[in-house]
């Protein structure tokens, strides 16, 4: 920090507040660095003398000013005498263009410490010994763009020797301007209007990411530049003469209309900046005025282009007339809920960069660098941009300078969410729509957001597979060729018997000949139910080879489903064994031992491709289960497209473990013999045990499995580490995690992610993964397209979201007996031909790789407080952290409202405590997508296809026993742990453990503290505690000597600006206020005041009056001046009531006064009878409410006993009660009682006048002791007197979930709403 | 034993302090804990016995107590006779240019009467209770001054 003595001060202005805290709390920021860039050549011998910038150091003093904090929270804008520019030099002699602009750009953007003065530096990269490039960096704080132009203009002609024309009276008017408040009216005016205008919107944009959000936003930004074609350009400005609107609404209405498409959302929430010199005599003032203006924006489909220009037109002006609410008071006035991984109110802007003051200066703003520029003397300027201010938003529109007559714009846009590939097509999109709706503004957005023919046909050929000619072949054909050219290669086996190529074609005559003769004919349905056996292939041959069908039964399905699959598919034969026989006695059917040696029979004519294969029953949204029908062209297909694909040849040996009710399984018992390879069809009871399957891999030298995530994750951990690696692994029919890819990859020779409904035949995409590389869904396979759609069933482009829709050959047939149904999924598209599109449900999205990207099912995306939720991602994050072995994230609605819910099967050995879960996830998500709930579960609910059965999962209840999984460090935390334990009685802690989470309140706060100092020697506070609530954080704090956060302030929550004040209960601790505390809005800082005598009896005192000059004291050393915003609950009410009145008399100004259901300090709130032992009974009472217990003792109970005794009394029954734990320190709790006792008696001894002070009452209506509806604050409050009532009775109104309700009202009445500025 | 001491100052006379202070009817209009006073012996000297009634802390005390000097217009002392428990208290009066000093002066011997109340809790509140009357005292006085002189104007 700067030790010059300022020369001026003067306090910052409200356009500068939100800047300033941005950078305190994000020191290393750059993205508010504003730069102007240059090529400076020296056309003549010397080099002009470049004093005339000291001389504007001198003349003007915000080039002299530090930002400097002052106590009590107030930040000073301090200017010192003297100041040298601090300029950096470079050497960049072997630096290209693009090199050094890349340096420049990182050069700009280390950040500038706001303390020191002068809060702007200069670059100077020589390239040449002529030749320089200029970079001027100045903190957004300090100055904005039009003072840049200001200060650009008078650097000119100051540089050419002409004396400055920028009067100084003028440039240096900025501390006038931050001197002057904000007229309280204007300023209530304002806040209306934006909050009514704001209320409800969006808190976060909708725009598909390409990246997860992180937990914490980084700030950092890259840019993609383009421009408006000349005919779009200048169709902006005649578009906005016809309809009186500028060119800056017209482009902002083309902007939000393409985020409203591109988000499918129809709010959306812009931020652009405005100069805010509304006055004249502000126009050559330098100094920072810039205001950041949030408009909501309805880009709803059905609206045409016209009316949106006319919505923003209406928007933007009275945007404009109340301009001047700083951006700073908006957030306050709104208090949005705080995130630290996104800005509030808005994360996308839009900025039409055309200041007249710039105009000289317009082209070194541009795009290009060029050698053409103004010269000062024998110097010449020439424009050299630098990428600048970049990572402020999610994604920014920079618009306003024109080349060549097309609009210039660049994206500034956020790396960590999007990729480049995707912000390209965002800008093509953009530009394509824009020339859309300056041309047809009478259109819909619906219809203008839609690309033209050439751009879908694009976006379509993305999802067209390869072609592939299958003529008129079934399966047949391939495993007849090699029942000829193979015959004794072994083809199918388990573990009884094999059948090589001709014996399984044989055998599957033999089959065809049984079924034949029990009235099997072409177009048949035969079930079978049979236990897993290579003899299912050739029974599926045979039913093939007589041109019928199979419907699969499998023997483990709830006999119900059978008998209503059975029925429904109107079997014409039922293949079974005697043992699993159960149909009905009117199904004919064929057991497995009728089927032997017959001779040849003519079989009639087998399978053509138009014929159904197979029909397989998936589970259906009215609760029955509905056939899929599937014909063998579809199936032909994919056959020969995953052959081609995964490359099977006559080497492949796989190990079938599907069930044949799965579709997935005609993969596995079926592909290997399209290649002339083998089918190793394993037991049940295998496909079941990953250590036995891992057997039957070794044994049979297989090289190639299937199988769904849960199968592939059993497999993992029953497996020893090189047992799979000369295994292809194929991975489908659930969401593959990345963690459970990545592990699949190290332990795999290949691995590959397999896409598709049942619908459209097995799998209809494929992707090879790789290490690095984000799963995928791959590419759709041959004869195979996909296609993403809006809700309106149009195309959107890469990048964006939509609906998977597939085509193709792989188009089942339909649902059998369900036409209404087969109809709506399987659609004509009108506006793509004739063609069959199967819906699939699935939210995709193609990414910059042209791969499909799969964002959930439709109908599983969840909202959870308005936010959108991608459950998947959760459970990604859960997946990786140690000890986790599978997760599910789910949206569970309870009583309370809906919570996001992990479930969570552990490692063995390894369960985490749910803080650490929390504590990692908070650091990588936002906070909305941190589940709230854990519930950990021996093995997640599987259907019988071996997916995870949602619809099973438990609902959330008491938490499992945690297991510590971060053990203590040292023998610190050892002991620490070991107290904590003792006092929460809870074993299974870890240090990471939040003590107030896992049960702590204000007693045990005080016993932790207790046994800590008394047992390890540490000078700990409860303040300390309430810091660091964990053994971990405790550690530190006495490891790093920074215990003992001792006195009567303690904050409970840091900020910036005038502190909310809490006053303690009748306890003397403040802890009751901790949720409190977190639930109140803005960002000022929560100070509660606890009783001195908790750390020092002899400092207790007996009065109010005597305990509010201390504490009046206390808080002026943090605050100063008023107005003063003051309150408590219960007691601490009264201690607030009177510290406003002692406030008052010294003439301090008040915010208010708010009182949590505390009794007015009356005589006829005092009762008769209020003793000692009515204290104790109190006490007593407070003892037990942290335990959700009611424990009324009566007094008279107390008094009946020898005074010595009562208090021993009421010891001993709290630990019979489990209210205080055996090992409970006497003595400690003793003190404790006397603070207690002391306020008591100064609660009871406290009559004060009444008061014009203004009081916030807060009733908890749930409270049975009546003190009237007021509490008696009528014969007190001279004032207004405004009383609400919560839910709640007096002691849970500080709890959760109650005290979000008492939180709401204080911010309602004091956080949003104007403060009383002190007239001048 | 308890003692308890505070000393104020009073814009006023000895003599106009020292007489109100002197008589024990005068305690239950400046002492909020004072409900009810009677003199017993008729008279106000030293000697002279009254009956006093306090409520405070939720208790309910009767005492029989005595004048033990009176000294106008420095000196006042009393103690209790008869009571839950006993107490000798003393008002010394010195003249100072800005008017009158007044030292109170209080020993107690509570024992066990209220209850569970520490020693140095119950010192606190005696002298807050003090500060408090003695305040009230003064204004009390003002006004009576105030209305004297007004009186004598008239």
């Amino acid at each position: 920090m700067s030790t010059a003595v300022p020369v001026a001060a003067w306090p910052i202005a409200e356009e500068q507040k939100g800047l300033w805290y941005l950078q305190q709390a994000h020191p290393q920021l750059g993205a508010y660095n504003l730069l102007f860039s240059c090529t400076v050549e020296k056309t003549g011998e010397a080099w002009p003398s470049t004093e005339f910038v000291q001389r504007m150091i001198n003349d003007y003093p915000l080039l002299r000013t530090a930002f400097v904090s002052q106590p009590g929270g107030a930040v000073e804008q301090q200017v010192v005498a003297h100041l040298r520019p601090r300029v950096v030099h470079h050497d960049a002699r072997d630096l290209t263009d693009d090199s050094l602009r890349e340096r420049a750009r990182q050069d700009s953007r280390a950040p500038l410490d706001l303390n020191e003065p002068g809060a702007w530096r200069i670059h100077l990269y020589r390239r040449t010994p002529d030749c320089y490039l200029l970079v001027v960096v100045m903190h957004h704080i300090a100055f904005d763009f039009w003072s840049m132009g200001l200060l650009l203009k008078d650097a000119m002609t100051r540089w050419q020797g002409q004396p400055s024309t920028l009067p100084a009276e003028q440039a240096n008017g900025y501390e006038q301007h931050a001197r002057q408040p904000l007229d309280p009216q204007r300023h209530q005016q304002l806040t209306r209007y934006w909050t009514a205008s704001l209320l409800d919107a969006p808190a976060l944009h909708s725009l598909p990411l390409d990246h997860p959000r992180p937990g914490t936003q980084a700030f950092q930004g890259a840019s993609w530049s383009f421009r408006l074609d000349p005919a779009t350009s200048a169709g902006i400005q005649a578009l906005g003469r016809s309809l009186h609107a500028t060119p800056y609404m017209v482009m902002l209405a083309i902007y939000t209309g393409f985020l409203g498409y591109w988000s499918s959302s129809s709010d959306v929430v812009v931020s652009t900046p405005v100069a805010n010199r509304t006055a004249r005599r502000l126009r050559n003032t330098l100094g920072q005025f810039v205001n950041t203006l949030c408009l909501r924006t309805h880009p709803a489909p059905d609206v045409t282009f016209a009316t949106l220009v006319g919505d923003i037109k209406t928007t933007v002006t009275e945007a404009i007339r109340h301009q001047d609410l700083p951006f700073y008071r908006l957030v306050e006035a709104l208090a949005p809920k705080r995130d630290s991984s996104y800005q509030a109110i808005a994360q996308l802007g839009f900025s039409w960069e055309h200041l007249p003051v710039l105009e000289d200066f317009a082209a070194f703003y541009g795009q290009e660098a060029s050698s053409v520029g103004p010269t000062a003397g024998n110097v010449r300027l020439s424009p050299f941009p630098v990428p600048q201010q970049e990572g402020q938003l999610d994604l920014l529109l920079e618009m306003g300078g024109q080349t060549q007559g097309g609009y210039d714009a660049t994206l500034k846009y956020n790396p960590h969410l999007f990729d480049l590939a995707t912000v390209r097509q965002m800008a093509e999109h953009l530009a394509a729509m824009a020339a859309r709706m300056v041309a047809n503004p009478a259109l819909p957005l619906a219809e203008l957001a839609q690309a033209n023919a050439h751009q879908q046909a694009r976006w379509q050929a993305l999802g067209r597979g390869q072609p592939l000619i299958l003529g008129d072949r079934t399966l047949l054909h391939f495993i007849g060729q090699h029942a000829r050219a193979r015959a004794n290669s072994p083809a199918v086996a388990d573990a009884h018997h094999t059948y090589g190529y001709q014996q399984l074609w044989q055998r599957s005559q033999q089959w065809a000949q049984a079924l034949h003769s029990r009235g099997v004919v072409k177009g048949a349905r035969v079930g079978f139910k049979l236990e897993r056996c290579a003899d299912l292939v050739p029974l599926i041959i045979g039913i093939w080879r007589l041109g019928a069908c199979y419907v699969p039964l499998d023997p483990h399905f709830p006999a119900e489903r059978l008998a209503y699959i059975a029925q429904d598919a109107q079997l014409t034969l039922v293949v079974t064994e005697p043992e699993l026989d159960d149909f009905p006695s009117a199904i004919p059917r064929l057991l497995t031992q009728e089927v032997g040696e017959t001779g040849p029979i003519a079989l009639p004519e087998p399978a053509q491709a138009d014929d159904t294969a197979y029909i397989l029953y998936t589970s259906g949204s009215t609760g029955q289960p509905k056939g899929v029908e599937v014909s063998h062209l579809a199936l032909l297909n994919f056959m020969l497209a995953l052959h081609d694909e995964l490359a099977f040849d006559s080497q492949t040996r796989l190990l079938a473990v599907t069930t044949p009710s799965f579709d997935i399984s005609l993969l596995e018992l079926f592909l290997p013999l399209v290649a002339g390879g083998l089918v190793q069809v394993a037991d049940f009871a295998s496909t079941r045990d990953g250590a036995r399957l891992a057997g039957l891999i070794e044994q049979h030298a297989i090289n190639t499995l299937q199988a769904t995530p849960a199968t592939w994750q059993m497999l993992l951990e029953q497996t020893a580490p090189g047992a799979l690696e000369t295994l292809t692994a194929l991975c489908g029919g659930d969401a593959l995690p990345q963690a459970l890819a990545d592990r699949l990859l190290a332990r795999t020779a290949a691995v590959w992610n397999l896409y598709g409904p049942t619908e459209t035949t097995i799998w209809s995409s494929l992707a090879r993964l790789q290490c690095g590389v984000p799963v995928s869904l791959g590419k759709p396979i041959a004869n195979t397209e996909f296609i993403v759609l809006d809700e309106q069933q149009r195309l959107v482009p890469p990048g964006m979201l939509g609906e998977l829709w597939i085509g193709g050959a792989g188009l089942a047939k339909g649902y059998l007996h369900r036409p209404e149904l087969t109809r709506e999924r399987f659609c004509v598209l009108p506006r793509l031909g004739t063609q069959r599109w199967y819906r699939t449900g699935d939210q995709v999205r193609w990414n910059s790789r042209g791969e499909l990207e799969h964002h959930g099912r439709l109908d599983f995306q969840v909202k959870l407080r308005g936010y959108r939720i991608e459950l998947e991602e959760v459970q990604a994050r859960l997946l990786a952290l140690h000890g986790v072995q599978q997760a599910v994230a789910a949206v569970v609605d309870h009583e309370l409202g809906s919570a996001l819910v992990a479930y969570l099967v552990t490692e063995a050995g390894a369960e985490p405590a749910i803080g650490w879960l929390k504590s990692q996830l908070k650091a990588q998500l936002p906070a909305y997508m941190v589940p709230t709930e854990f519930v950990f579960l021996a093995r997640l609910p599987l259907t019988p296809n071996n997916k995870v059965d949602r619809q099973r999962l438990p609902a959330p209840g008491p938490r499992a026993t945690r297991v510590d999984i971060t053990a203590p460090r040292d023998d610190l935390e050892g002991q620490l742990l070991e107290i904590f334990q003792r006092t929460l009685r809870a074993e299974a802690l870890c240090i990471h453990d939040d003590f107030f989470d896992m049960g702590g309140h204000s007693l045990l706060a005080v016993d932790i503290i207790s046994q800590a100092n008394r047992t390890l020697g540490t000078s700990l506070s409860v303040a300390d505690l309430l810091g660091t609530p964990t053994v971990a954080g405790l550690g530190d704090r006495v490891r790093s000597g920074t215990a003992n956060a001792s006195g009567t302030l303690i904050t409970l929550r840091p900020g910036h600006g005038r502190p909310v004040w809490l006053f303690h209960p009748i306890g003397g601790n403040v802890l009751s206020y901790r949720e409190l505390g977190r639930h109140l809005s803005g960002n000022r800082p929560v100070i509660a005041v606890q009783s001195p005598g908790l750390e020092n009896p002899e400092a207790v005192e007996v009065t109010v009056e005597a305990m509010a000059t201390r504490y009046v004291e206390d808080i002026r050393q943090v605050q100063p001046e008023g107005p003063y915003l003051v309150g408590g609950w219960c007691f601490g009410g009264a201690i607030a009531y009177e510290v406003a009145s002692q406030l008052q008399a010294m003439g301090q100004g008040l915010e208010g006064v708010f009182l949590i259901d505390t009794r007015a300090p009356i005589a006829q709130n005092v009762p008769s009878d209020a003793d000692d032992s009515t204290l104790l009974s109190w006490f007593a009472r407070d003892l037990a409410t942290p335990h959700g217990v009611q424990w009324d003792l009566d007094p008279s109970l107390l008094r009946s006993r020898a005074s010595e005794d009562a208090f021993a009394y009421v010891l001993t029954q709290a630990k019979q009660r489990g209210l205080l734990g055996e090992h409970a320190d006497d003595e400690q709790l003793a003190r404790y009682f006397e603070t207690y006792l002391a306020n008591g008696i100064a609660l009871q001894l406290y009559a004060p006048p009444a008061t014009t002070l203004p009081l916030l009452l807060v009733l908890a209506r749930d409270e049975p002791a009546d003190y009237g509806p007021l509490l008696g604050w009528q014969h007190l409050a001279l004032g207004p007197l405004t009383a609400v009532p919560v839910a709640g009775d007096h002691n849970t109104v500080m709890y959760r979930p109650q005290v979000a309700a008492v939180a709401e009202l204080i911010n309602h009445h004091f956080i949003r709403t104007v403060e009383l500025e002190p007239q001048p | 034993m308890i003692r308890a001491q505070y000393s104020r100052l009073f814009n006023l006379s000895r003599s106009t302090l020292f007489d109100y202070l002197r008589n024990p009817l005068n305690d239950r209009h400046w002492q909020s804990s004072c409900a009810q006073v009677e003199l017993l012996d008729g008279s106000i000297e030293p000697g002279s016995r009254y009956a006093i009634v306090f409520s405070f802390l939720g208790r309910r005390m009767n005492f029989e107590c005595q004048i033990t000097a009176l000294e106008p217009p420095a000196r006042y002392a009393f103690k209790v006779l008869q009571g839950p428990f006993l107490y000798e208290g003393e008002y010394g009066l010195e003249a100072v240019p800005e008017g009158t000093r007044l030292s109170w002066q209080f020993d107690v011997e509570p024992g066990r009467f209220f209850g569970i109340l520490p020693v140095s809790l119950l010192k606190k509140v005696l002298i807050s209770q003090v500060e408090k009357d003695l305040s009230r005292l003064a204004t009390l006085l003002q006004d009576d001054a105030a209305l004297s002189k007004e009186w004598i104007h008239e």
